[in-house]
């Protein structure tokens, strides 16, 4: 399985000099947009704005597949049931338990749409934000909340570790795999029951591995004097330029631009 | 300086089972020396390190670090002026950027950020690494990583570099770059070095050595000193330097010196002598068990192959070694071997078969995982090795018998098969997974570095083991950093460099061709340099005799 999250590619492009809170707040106000939208002309938006970002981010688009690639199983698995479930519209065609109307073909086609564009959008903030970029962003979010007792710094530290440790987690489960496959195990015959109990090679050595990884990962931190947010500076600090407003912006526009159309039936 | 006195710790001591790794330890580094501290796993060496830059505080006794007491001062200030590196380079790095996890450490401290950026790239020339600044930390080599937080530990000003077995894990290339940038911080800029390690050539670097065995004060002294003493060290699990060795069995003075005057003092007490008699077998190629032919694999998402027209017979009974740098291909051919990976040109044959024709190949052909940790789940030793017999089909009753005969194989100590194998020591869940595989009663045993991460002594008895499991009959693959092991144990070995054969032969062809063997990033074993050195002279050992026992019996036979 090949995963995208947790990864950065290395550039120079604007989408990498953006500030890490201003690409998130865009991607939230995207992603408002990108469920209000319903017609054609709205989709063209959308995947303009797409376009738009994939350029200024030059990350190569085969990536950004690849990523897709490793959820394309969930989205397949909504489209379906978006596909069976829906009984409203004109009957297109009945075998046996399975009913399939016009209605539900758009929504599955919709769905399928919006989760694509939504996975290759995230996809773009984490490749060209590094996670401790990120986990700023999210730290400076959590600020206000801070006088509140909300441990913020430690939230955003917890987060950009889970990240950084996504990939090498990934890389031991294959190994484990491999490493049980070597002994005759197999994960993809028998029942559901089956199944399920040849997990258990793969996912106890999988924990006792990540809490060793943790221990010794808490211990160098350690070593190298962290100690919670007492007394810390950073390497990067966040500026809010003219840019980051002007994404912000294009953002907002986008979100309003589809409500408005669609307040109109366009 | 750093000094400990009388120290003691003890792990779990509020419980029912506390557990004394140290006791009535003195330990002492001064400014700008590099110490070395000695030991087996499990020897307590690591619990003192950690107790040198204050993560543990003394249970007894104290720790001084730098005027500091460990237990009474400000440990985030102690910490500061003692870096550590540890063992896993994977498991230190923080940020995905190179400079971001340099600066980790700053901005703990609370360096004016305009002031970091000249620290980040002053460490990062320090190791050598100017160009890795903005490069993606996850796919760097191991002795790159280990660079890096090397420079992590240099940004911070310490006065003090401590090295946990920073250099178990890497490779001999890696190695050298990781030791070469710890000495130029000792050279050029006086830090102390503390080094924890069971290397022997490591300890050889330092001033001075200090050896701990079960938790206590083993042995102390200036290198030289303390590292002739053969007896004591093989008494700490550890093992000789090769001149140490050799002088011990051809009765001459006990020193650590150079192959080069080793060569001389040999022929100074034995004059000339000449044995021609090759003791190397010939390989039959005719009856090879494995066939690897014209085989190509490339990893899905990745732009250059991993093997490139790999060939290579294996015949049956042989000991066939594996050898290259990190990324060089072989744990990508072990995982061929059995059909874990499909080849995406070429073929492997098993007994002239194509081996994805082959019913039931993974039992044939074991391959033993170089992580022991990646396989052992069950509840306890018995049924974690039973596993691949009832994958195999065999009954519950006959699964057990053979695990019972598969542990004792391993030389696994029978008495421990009904314990949790996470409580084994590393030495002891090696022959569990050893046992796992051997279960399945393989004709083909391949491995992937048995003997890695473990101590001199652990590392001989296993392969020991390794050789007697040969012995049965079974074929042996394996893949090994060590280039002593590998020309000692192998009948034939291949080099592989860059996914690719770089050349393949008997032992003598390869292991005496430095040129092939450093263009691989390897070295040749100490044992060839000796005799090219003793041939100056006019000492001949064949070319096929790689261990020194059996290079110091023939001296003394033929004199």
């Amino acid at each position: 399985m090949y995963i995208t999250i947790g990864q950065y590619y290395p550039s120079r492009s604007f989408v990498h000099s953006l500030d890490p809170r201003g690409k998130v707040i865009f991607l939230f106000l995207y992603v408002i947009g990108l469920f209000m939208c319903r017609s054609p002309l709205n989709w063209c938006l959308a995947v303009s704005v797409l376009a738009l970002a994939l350029k200024l981010s030059k990350v190569p688009f085969r990536l950004l597949l690849k990523g897709l690639r490793g959820v394309m199983f969930l989205i397949i698995f909504t489209v379906v049931i978006n596909l069976f479930f829906t009984k409203d519209g004109s009957v297109l065609l009945k075998f046996g338990f399975i009913t399939i109307t016009d209605e539900g073909l758009i929504t599955a086609l919709r769905t399928f749409l919006r989760l694509c564009i939504l996975i290759i959008m995230s996809s773009v903030l984490t490749l060209t934000t590094t996670y401790l970029a990120l986990a700023e962003a999210i730290e400076s979010f959590l600020k206000p909340f801070k006088r509140v007792g909300l441990p913020a710094h430690e939230i955003a530290m917890m987060i950009t570790i889970a990240l950084r440790f996504i990939p090498t987690i990934f890389d031991e489960l294959e190994k484990i795999k491999l490493a049980q496959m070597s002994r005759g195990a197999s994960f993809d015959e028998g029942s559901f029951m089956d199944k399920a109990k040849a997990m258990i090679p793969l996912l106890i050595p999988l924990f006792v591995s990540a809490f060793r990884t943790a221990d010794n990962l808490a211990v160098a931190m350690e070593a190298r004097c962290y100690r919670g947010d007492i007394g810390r500076t950073r390497y990067r600090k966040l500026v809010f330029e003219r840019k980051d407003y002007s994404v912000m912006c294009l953002g907002a526009v986008f979100a309003l631009i589809i409500a408005v159309l669609r307040f109109f039936g366009m | 300086m750093i000094t400990a006195v009388n120290a003691a710790y003890i792990y779990n001591s509020n419980t029912d089972s506390p557990n004394k790794a140290l006791e009535g330890v003195s330990f002492k580094a001064k400014e700008g020396q590099a110490v070395c501290i000695l030991g087996s796993n499990g020897s307590g060496k690591s619990t003192l390190a950690k107790l040198l830059n204050g993560l543990y505080t003394p249970s007894e006794g104290e720790v001084w670090v730098f005027g500091k007491n460990t237990a009474e001062d400000d440990l985030w200030e102690i910490r500061q002026t003692c870096g550590m590196v540890f063992q896993n380079p994977d498991n230190q790095i923080v940020a995905s950027i190179v400079d971001e996890d340099i600066a980790f450490g700053l901005e703990n401290l609370g360096v004016d950020p305009s002031e970091m950026e000249g620290r980040i790239k002053s460490a990062l020339r320090v190791v050598g690494m100017t160009e890795f600044l903005k490069h993606s930390t996850q796919n760097l080599s191991g002795g790159q990583k280990q660079k890096i937080a090397i420079a992590g530990i240099f940004a911070m000003k310490p006065k003090c570099i401590i090295l946990d077995e920073a250099t178990s894990m890497l490779d001999p290339s890696g190695r050298k770059a990781v030791l070469d940038a710890v000495f130029k911080l000792k050279r050029d800029y006086g830090i102390t070095v503390i080094m924890i390690t069971h290397f022997i050539e490591e300890a050889a670097l330092c001033d001075y050595v200090y050896i701990i065995s079960e938790g206590k004060n083993a042995a102390q002294g200036e290198a030289k000193e303390v590292l002739k003493q053969g007896e004591l060290l093989k008494s700490c699990g550890l093992e000789e330097p090769l001149s140490v060795y050799m002088e011990r069995l051809l009765g001459l003075k006990s020193e650590v010196i150079s192959e080069k005057e080793l060569a001389r003092r040999i022929f100074e007490k034995y004059g000339s002598l000449h044995i021609n008699e090759e003791t190397e077998k010939t390989i039959n190629e005719k009856e090879a068990v494995i066939e690897v032919k014209d085989l190509s694999y490339k990893y899905e998402g990745t732009e250059e192959n991993a093997l490139t027209s790999v060939s290579f017979g294996v015949s049956k009974g042989s000991f066939t070694s594996v050898i290259g740098h990190t990324g060089s291909g072989k744990s990508t051919l072990l995982r061929c071997l059995n059909g874990l990976y499909k080849p995406k040109k070429g073929e492997i044959l098993y007994k002239g078969k194509n081996i994805s024709q082959v019913k039931d190949i993974r039992f044939k052909v074991g391959v033993v995982f170089q992580n022991p940790d990646y396989q052992l789940f069950e509840e306890t030793v018995l049924k974690d090795v039973m596993f691949g017999a009832l994958n195999m089909g065999l009954s519950e009753e006959e699964a057990k018998n053979r695990a019972l005969k598969a542990l004792s194989l391993a030389a696994f100590p029978l008495d421990k098969a009904d314990k949790p194998p996470f409580e084994l020591s590393g030495g002891e869940k090696k022959r569990a997974a050893l046992a796992g595989i051997l279960v399945m009663e393989p004709e083909v045993l391949v491995l992937d570095e048995p003997a890695a991460g473990l101590d001199p002594k652990g590392r001989r008895e296993i392969l020991k083991t390794v050789k007697n499991i040969q012995k049965t009959g079974v074929t042996v693959i394996m893949v090994s950093h060590s280039m002593e092991d590998a020309a000692e144990l192998s009948d034939y070995a291949v080099i592989l460099k860059d996914g690719a054969v770089l050349k393949k032969g008997l032992p003598s062809e390869i292991f005496n061709d430095g040129e092939s063997l450093r263009s691989a990033g390897l070295d040749r074993p100490k044992i060839s340099l000796l005799k090219d050195e003793l041939e100056k002279p006019g000492i001949t050992l064949p070319k096929g005799c790689f261990s020194p026992k059996q290079a110091a019996k023939l001296i003394l036979e033929n004199i």
